[in-house]
């Protein structure tokens, strides 16, 4: 029978067990009191840092004085948040003075050891202070960051890149944004906002040209929208002959919202006529926005027929763009909602007027 | 088959039950410890200043109320002061018996709105849709009662009108860069469908203004055993599933789905005890057999604070309510187990999920009997009770002193000096009778599921201690 004695294999068994996990679990709590007083330690190094690089960071903003102190290897790497902290808050003069303070302080050979490190977190440190010191030793490896890496270290290094030089990066920069899906567009596009928009612009509608033909030939499909979702940081007439002749060549649904998106000429206003009787209720939904961003008292009747539309986004929009449309009373529209014998376009009408009143 | 055959046969299968659990849970802490530096090694360029763009999803927040009188305006409060460029909050009103429209109209400045409410997904019937006059990005949502959280939860789907939608419970503590850190996996991944964060407990904290100001420990026995309790459940039985993109749960009290998934699957269920578990394991089942991508994504990080029960009775209450809500979900999603395209799901998660929480208070319970019984009739030699009573204890304590490491490790949310000599005492007090005392109350749970009793919204006494302060 077993469990009657300590000779049972079953019970040695547990008892040796017992004895392993009261163990471990010694050496767990061991463990965590280790980790306390590491955190302990580091952050009574990193309360004398602040205590003693704030100011100095400060006073370099304005002016760097002619002797610095030592910056020690522990100190390294809070002082680069630091730095880059002020250095992204400031601008112009200030941040000239906060590199000339860093690459006084020699901190460029040690970014490019952390570049080095086992660890991701100082390695993108030394990516994002490298940018900011517009390293151009640094360039090729950026670029091949960019091309190779996985998307935290490939983002920050297209950052840095374009920090360093943007008319460099740009083209790089374009083609990694069509070609690679890890990308969220909502990174992409302040690297893009950080260069002059008139810059941005003709380098942007080259890459949706040149994606425009890729897809085309079917070697890529997705890239021309995501390429004309950055028109947020282009100026439009320099991107203006690019998205015309996607409007005018595309068919895939998604390229031709994110072209809607970008068209801004009142010239252009007839592509968004058109398409406002798509198949695809999304391009439907994209051109009623657009009418109503440059449409006029035409659009109307365009418009009102939308409110009948078998899809809530784009009856949404239409009642939107109405709502936004110029030279068309507010009257009209209450006639309008009165009358219209489509009733979910009439309670999408009177959602959109309520909405006006309130704002 | 000799009665000694039989005792001999229940002993091995409590024990190697016993070793299974633990081994199991020993292998999840273990993925958890793989699996949380990714989730700290870009923490240091989070201190750095942030730009916003417009591609930032914008996410609608659905908040389910029912009888929430006096949380609920600090609640939208905070909601609307969270960091995050775009978003609405959408206030479900389930039909509440007491002033919860009341003190909403008033405090934000209500009127009626003639909104094309999109029933997408059925729900019970709106009375009536409010616009903010003070928010524009508020509207509240006054429906008749439905049953229960999910079918105020569809009601807000419905009204939904962003790409992305956030469920926060009504009395859910945030921090400012909660939804931030929620949404990043959907910017990073265009695969996920789901992400959820860890919630902690936040009794005994203080709170302003609906935010989290500063993190202490509670005095109650009950809330700090809890606390214990979720960092194990939290820290390594999610993230470790997470890792094999197997997590079957996201909390209810925040999680964030993509709004075009969810409707495509009929969104919430109505008669769903425990709704967010049924619906991740039925976006699994989906997924899986229809062969598409995609990801379900828990973070680590301390996105949510609740107020945990403070009494045995709504302890129990709570807990009775989990169990019956796990073994209707693992039922309803059967499919999914061991299905040639299950995957880590159907063929470690749900497996797990049935032998080692749905079943494990039946055969608990059953082992401690047996133990108790087999000592009493001198069956079981005081000798291996006592080793046994001594392996479950040390064994317990280990899980548990596991999960404090890995916190202190990762976030280290409990810094005040004595928290940590706190936390470690209630690892090993949490064995003499909490423990036990849960795994009862799940027994009872998994009894009213097989018997059909016990559902609608969970009622938890709010004692809510932080509002008198902000």
């Amino acid at each position: 029978m077993a469990f009657d004695t300590f000779s049972d294999p079953l019970l040695e068994f547990a008892l040796v067990s017992s004895v392993v996990s009261l163990a471990a679990t010694a050496a767990l709590t061991l463990a965590v009191i280790a980790a306390r007083l590491r955190l302990l330690y580091r952050l009574r190094i990193e309360r004398g840092l602040t205590a003693r690089w704030n100011p100095l960071i400060a006073e370099c903003a304005e002016r760097v004085p002619p002797t610095l102190p030592i910056l020690v290897a522990r100190e390294v790497e809070g002082f680069l948040v630091l730095w880059c902290r002020a250095l992204e808050s400031l601008r112009g003069h200030a941040q000239d003075n906060l590199r000339d303070m860093a690459k006084r302080l020699g901190v460029e050979a040690r970014l490019r050891e952390l570049l080095g490190s086992a660890s991701l977190e100082l390695q993108l440190l030394a990516i994002v202070c490298l940018g900011h010191l517009h390293e151009r030793e640094v360039i090729p490896l950026l670029l091949e960051l960019v091309r190779e890496a996985p998307s935290v270290v490939s983002l920050n290094a297209a950052r840095a890149l374009m920090r360093i030089d943007a008319t460099i990066a740009m083209p790089h920069l374009l083609e990694a944004t069509a070609s690679r899906q890890d990308w969220a567009l909502a990174h992409v596009v302040p690297t893009f906002a950080e260069v002059d928009p008139t810059q941005v612009g003709p380098l942007l509608a080259a890459a949706v040209s040149t994606e425009l033909f890729k897809e085309g030939r079917g070697t890529r499909a997705g890239g021309v929208a995501r390429l004309l979702r950055l028109h947020v940081t282009a100026h439009g007439a320099t991107l203006r002959p690019a998205v015309l002749e996607v409007l005018a060549a595309s068919e895939s649904p998604s390229t031709l919202v994110a072209a809607l998106a970008a068209l801004s000429h009142p010239d252009d206003i007839e592509h968004a006529r058109r398409l406002l009787r798509h198949i695809h209720w999304p391009v439907r939904a994209a051109a009623a926005q657009a009418l109503g961003r440059m449409g006029g008292a035409e659009d109307f009747a365009g418009l009102r027929d939308a409110l009948s539309d078998a899809n809530w986004w784009v009856r949404y929009r239409a009642a939107q763009a109405l709502c936004a449309l110029p030279g068309v009373a507010a009257t009209e529209l209450h006639d309008l909602a009165r009358t219209l014998t489509d009733r979910f376009g009439a309670d999408m009408l009177r959602q959109m007027l309520a909405e006006r009143t309130a704002t | 088959m000799t009665w000694n055959d039989a005792l001999v046969a229940a002993q091995w299968f409590f024990f190697i039950y016993f070793v299974a659990i633990n081994l199991a849970y020993l292998a999840q802490n273990a993925l958890a410890m793989l699996e949380i530096p990714k989730h700290i090694e870009t923490r240091l360029l989070d201190l750095l200043p942030r730009a916003y763009s417009p591609y930032e999803t914008p996410v609608s927040i659905i908040v389910p109320a029912y009888n929430e009188e006096l949380t609920i305006a600090a609640s939208v409060r905070s909601l609307l002061q969270l960091d995050y460029p775009e978003f609405e909050v959408i206030v479900v009103n389930d039909g509440s018996r007491d002033g919860t429209l009341q003190a909403l109209l008033t405090e934000f400045g209500m009127v009626p709105y003639p909104e094309a409410y999109w029933r997408q997904i059925a729900c019970a019937p709106v009375r009536s849709i409010y616009r903010s006059t003070k928010f524009p990005n508020l509207r509240v949502v006054d429906k008749e009662n439905g049953g229960g959280k999910a079918d105020a939860v569809n009601a807000g789907i419905n009204a939904a009108r962003y790409p992305l939608f956030c469920c926060v419970d009504a009395d859910g503590i945030l921090e400012r860069g909660s939804l931030r850190r929620v949404v990043t996996p959907f910017l990073q991944d265009p695969h996920v469908i789901a992400s959820g964060g860890t919630v902690r407990i936040a009794n005994g904290c203080e709170v302003r203004s609906g935010f989290l100001e500063k993190v202490h420990l509670p005095s109650n026995l009950l809330a700090l055993c809890q606390i214990v309790e979720y960092l194990r459940a939290f820290l390594f039985g999610r993230l470790g599933w997470s890792a094999l993109n197997a997590v079957l749960i996201i909390s209810g009290a925040f999680g964030v789905f993509r709004k075009d998934v969810v409707v495509a699957a009929g969104g919430y269920r109505h008669d769903a005890i425990g709704e967010d578990m049924e619906l991740v394991t039925r976006l699994h089942l989906i997924h899986r057999l229809a062969g598409k991508p995609y990801r379900i994504v828990f973070l680590p990080d301390p996105i949510c604070w609740t107020e945990a029960p403070e009494s045995l009775k709504v302890l129990k209450s709570q807990r009775t309510r989990w169990q019956r809500g796990l073994g209707q979900s693992l039922l309803l999603n059967r499919a999914l187990l061991w299905h040639p395209r299950g995957g880590a799901p159907g063929w470690l998660a749900f497996p797990f999920m049935i032998v080692f929480e749905w079943l494990s208070p039946l055969i608990e319970v059953g082992g401690y009997v047996f133990m108790a019984l087999g000592f009493a009739s001198g069956i079981i030699s005081a000798a291996a009770f006592w080793t046994f009573l001594l392996l479950a204890f040390s064994l317990g304590t280990l899980l548990s002193m596991s999960a404090i490491l890995l916190e202190e490790v990762s976030y280290h949310v409990y810094h005040e000096r004595g928290d940590l000599l706190k936390l470690a005492l209630v690892a090993v007090i949490e064995n003499f009778g909490y423990r036990q005392l849960a795994t009862l109350w799940r027994l009872q749970g998994l009894w009213q599921w097989v018997t059909g009793t016990g559902g609608g919204w969970g009622q938890m006494t709010r004692i809510a201690n932080w509002q008198k302060g902000s």
